[in-house]
């Protein structure tokens, strides 16, 4: 896979931290993607791919605030870059290339 | 008359549990602040947002951090071998957050089951990634040892 291909999650990811925009930080960006995809991708999984995006330098972190129902542990809210925008808009745009024009076999979807 | 409420479990809003709860018993816990037990175990008062906000959640993170002793010290430790560093706090808050979160809906006894599966759940992909890289550098240095 090249530098600037992404995974589906990575697509998310970035999807949420737009949507999310700016509080954008590890719970809220799964509480996000559960509610619009139905699935809940794991703690671990989430930084381990915030952490390929940002050696990537498609996303930036920047230390928050520390709740007490967090156990004084300061929240880690990320923004995407303008080189995560463009990924994201190329990779978006070749699904769209790639499913444009399918006929789907059955009912209508 | 002030009075410490001692809470060890919530179950949703509008019903908590205080041990030592007396039928017909009035508490004051603030001022303004009126709780009436109508049985021996549910409470009801009609400013249950300002009473969750301001009594119970504070009072039962208190409670976690007393029982700060208990197992989860192992699962932070799993997350902190296979973490980045700059990511570990708040991954462990993340998952404190979550913890906290599950308490107050589900209850303690669920919310440490689902604290556990979330970590475990977390430590695969790590895992995953750890790996990969280790045998990312163990192709390097095999090709490197080729050449010389």
């Amino acid at each position: 896979m090249s530098a600037t291909e992404l995974t589906t999650l990575e697509q998310h990811l970035l999807l949420a931290i737009i949507g999310l925009r700016p509080n954008a930080y590890g719970v809220s960006i799964q509480d996000y993607i559960k509610e619009r995809t139905g699935r809940e991708p794991s703690t671990g999984s989430i930084y381990a791919s915030l952490d390929r995006l940002e050696e990537k330098g498609f996303v930036k972190s920047r230390q928050g605030e520390a709740t007490p129902e967090r156990g004084g542990k300061r929240k880690l809210y990320f923004t995407i870059t303008a080189p995560g925008q463009r990924a994201l808009k190329e990779s978006l745009q070749a699904i769209d290339a790639l499913s444009h024009g399918l006929r789907w076999k059955g009912a209508a979807v | 008359m002030k009075k410490q409420l001692r809470v060890f479990h919530i179950s949703g809003v509008g019903k908590m549990f205080v041990e030592g709860m007396v039928e017909g018993t009035i508490i004051r816990v603030t001022d303004s602040d009126a709780l009436l037990a109508t049985n021996r175990n549910r409470i009801l008062t009609t400013n249950w947002d300002r009473v969750l906000k301001e009594h119970i959640v504070p009072r039962y993170v208190v409670q976690r951090k007393a029982n700060a002793t208990d197992s989860r010290w192992f699962a932070d430790l799993l997350l902190i071998m296979f973490l980045k560093p700059s990511h570990v706090a708040s991954a462990i808050g993340d998952l404190g957050e979550q913890f906290d979160r599950d308490c107050r809906c589900l209850g303690r006894r669920r919310a440490i089951w689902l604290y556990w599966r979330r970590t475990f759940d977390s430590l695969w992909p790590l895992l995953r990634r750890a790996i990969g890289k280790a045998l990312r550098w163990g192709a390097v240095i095999a090709a490197v040892k080729r050449l010389l």
